[in-house]
């Protein structure tokens, strides 16, 4: 689709995207999230909406005189809207945020880990986001050097099969991790800097054209692995009991507790066919080889 | 209309197997808004036809179901809970609505979300076991002095209670509707119908169940769960005729003893019209009920269809409509001296900026 176009579109009858497993229609007539979208997803398949979609998204100014002075952007999902205005020119993240907060709130058909996830070799590496793992930084290292994404944020499981699916999304970093991915990696495809945002300053990294591309082939999972950054550490991997790991998962993952029995079972499951590991880094390049390593 | 689509698969659920994916697409938001769609996986696997559904159309309606049924587990250990400390009292308790349907396995609990545990006990039992559930833990949602009394000199039910560590509403009635109200049921005589399903608990009768439902549905002032609960009506109709043939004489006749003539009249008109209930013709006749002069009838039965009508999610609530039904409910429910008190009192509240916590909003 043309720019043009995508823009005609998407300001009509929306844009059907697709989400991993998700189709997703949206109504936007704001051109800078439509740029940023075909930037950072490219090449962005839009498609003019048929069939059936999981979420129906508007990101527009909303009504009323403030607007005026001071624009605006607001997330609808189904004409709802579940949080208060952005700034407009922050409407990408705010679109990014809606997705989140829409999956998390129905996917309930996944068990959904809290988890950013990666393939290689037919096999996922599951690595669970505990506050001040560094785990976005280590995802988009491992993106650069051959791993596939899958997400950087949902572990999403089918519990029947314990397959985990793909759902490649930009990686939102902050603060010191903006530079120290630019260095890692210059090839990285990243999009405009958004200051002071909740989290401070954003930028987010576009998903490898390869994450895209296979973005409908699951993987079963093979390894859960802990990180956490410690500058004044070197690389250290560490057993972990799988008795240990299902406990953190679970009080990790966004439904454990809505779903009951059935994640109680996929996440045994899960544990059952995965080798778990804790791992300390102060070095992405140690990191990375560490895990080459482990998976090889 | 865009909603008939809804209403068109909940009076024939084997048309769910004909959809095309577009009116798929449409009808799993209506469901979703209008809080159905977790009923239309029970209502596919009656017909024979949930695994000929589209995948993804299944995998939402799944969804919808994980969070009912957690919901529907919440509201089980609730009542456990309250049991365990109310069994030293000696109590009785009558599970209403949600978790009634559910305690009976009645067709509307199936893929049914609540959130709230009601209850009946009689009045002169309300101090004890509220100070029992106080005593163990549970914590009175409501902190402002106006609006407790307003509940307790009003309502038909103590401010809700909320257990510190679960976090579920429990509301304790003593009545069916607001003492202030247009319709007074005299509840011993519910009391008296009441069927026990153990030891000190037990459901209302199968009359007496539709009749609440159809009694809260006219009363409330909210748009949103309202055709739920006409669709629970339309089920416990059919569910109830088909187990007891005398069912159909005796609603009109218990309507009348308790009062309720008009609101079972209202509902079982709106319920003929958008769920082609199959109502008997002693149902359906007007002689059965003590109803109001023509205009107000035909006025009241305009709107409580009107309001239930579905709607699609980006088309808003119709705000005239909405507007006729605030003023209607707070009509039914107190004199209009004590209502323009009211009123005024609670748009004073909101100029000030404090959140108006009162029933039903």
């Amino acid at each position: 689709m043309s720019a043009s176009r995508l823009r005609e579109a998407a300001g009509g009858g929306g844009i059907a995207l697709r989400l991993g497993p998700f189709r997703v229609r949206l109504v936007t007539r704001l051109p800078a999230l439509l740029d940023t979208l075909q930037r950072l997803y490219a090449p962005l398949e839009a498609e003019i909406p048929a069939g059936i979609h999981d979420f129906h998204v508007q990101v527009n100014r909303p009504g009323g005189l403030r607007g005026r002075w001071r624009p605006q952007a607001l997330f609808l999902l189904d004409g709802e809207a579940p949080f208060e205005p952005f700034p407009e020119d922050h409407a990408f993240p705010l679109f990014e945020w809606g997705l989140n907060y829409s999956i998390a709130t129905r996917a309930h058909r996944y068990c959904m880990l809290h988890s950013a996830v990666l393939e290689k070799n037919g096999r996922a590496l599951i690595l669970p986001a505990m506050p001040g793992s560094g785990k976005s930084t280590l995802c988009a290292a491992l993106m650069h050097r051959g791993w596939r994404l899958f997400s950087d944020e949902f572990g999403l499981l089918r519990p029947e099969s314990g397959e985990l699916l793909p759902m490649p999304r930009v990686i939102p970093l902050k603060n010191e991790s903006i530079d120290v991915i630019r260095t890692f990696a210059p090839e990285a495809v990243t999009g405009p800097r958004f200051p002071k945002t909740r989290k401070g300053d954003v930028v987010h990294v576009a998903p490898t054209a390869e994450s895209l591309a296979r973005q409908q082939e699951g993987a079963m999972p093979a390894w859960i692995v802990f990180p956490r950054y410690r500058p004044d550490v070197g690389c250290r991997l560490r057993p972990v009991p799988g008795s240990q790991a299902f406990v953190r998962l679970s009080n990790n993952a966004f439904n454990y507790h809505l779903l009951g029995e059935t994640a109680y079972r996929a996440l045994t499951n899960l544990v059952k066919a995965c080798r778990s590991h804790d791992l300390q880094y102060g070095d992405l390049e140690a990191a990375v080889k560490t895990l080459d390593q482990l998976v090889s | 209309m865009e909603g008939d689509l809804l209403l068109h698969v909940l009076k024939a659920p084997g048309e769910m197997a004909g959809l095309s994916e577009e009116e798929w697409d449409r009808l799993l938001r209506l469901a979703r808004t209008h809080r159905l769609l977790a009923r239309l996986e029970p209502l596919a696997r009656d017909q024979g036809i949930w695994q000929e559904l589209p995948e993804r159309a299944r995998d939402n309606i799944r969804g919808a179901q994980a969070w009912v049924d957690h919901f529907q587990l919440r509201i089980r250990r609730e009542l456990m809970e309250v049991r365990k400390v109310l069994r030293h009292l000696g109590v009785p308790l009558l599970l209403l609505k949600g978790a009634a349907y559910m305690a009976e396995g009645l067709p509307p609990a199936r893929g049914r979300s609540l959130s709230d545990l009601d209850l009946l006990v009689r009045r002169q039992d309300l101090p004890r076991v509220e100070r029992a559930l106080l005593d163990a833990g549970w914590k009175s949602e409501i902190e402002d002095d106006y609006d407790q009394r307003y509940y307790r000199e009003w309502m038909h039910e103590i401010p809700p209670l909320v257990h510190l560590l679960r976090g579920v509403e429990v509301d304790i009635h003593h009545n069916l509707l607001p003492r202030t109200g247009r319709y007074q049921v005299p509840i011993e005589k519910l009391w008296e119908a009441a069927r026990p399903l153990e030891a000190n608990l037990s459901v209302l009768a199968p009359a007496d169940m539709l009749l609440h439902s159809a009694a809260h549905l006219v009363v409330s002032d909210e748009l949103r769960g309202g055709l739920r609960d006409l669709f629970d009506i339309h089920q416990l109709y059919i569910h109830f005729s088909a187990g007891d043939a005398r069912f159909p004489r005796e609603l009109p006749r218990r309507a009348r003893e308790l009062g309720l003539s008009r609101p079972l009249w209202y509902v079982v008109q709106a319920a003929h019209r958008l769920f082609d209930t199959p109502f008997s013709p002693e149902v359906l006749d007007p002689a059965g009920y003590e109803l109001p002069g023509p205009v107000t009838g035909r006025v009241m039965r305009y709107l409580v269809r009107e309001t239930l009508r579905p709607r699609a999610p980006e088309a808003g609530d119709a705000a005239f409509q909405r507007w006729l039904l605030y003023l209607r409910s707070h009509w039914i429910r107190m004199p209009p001296g004590l209502l323009a008190m009211h009123l005024a009192r609670k748009s004073i509240r909101r100029l000030g900026g404090r959140s108006a916590g009162v029933a039903g909003e």
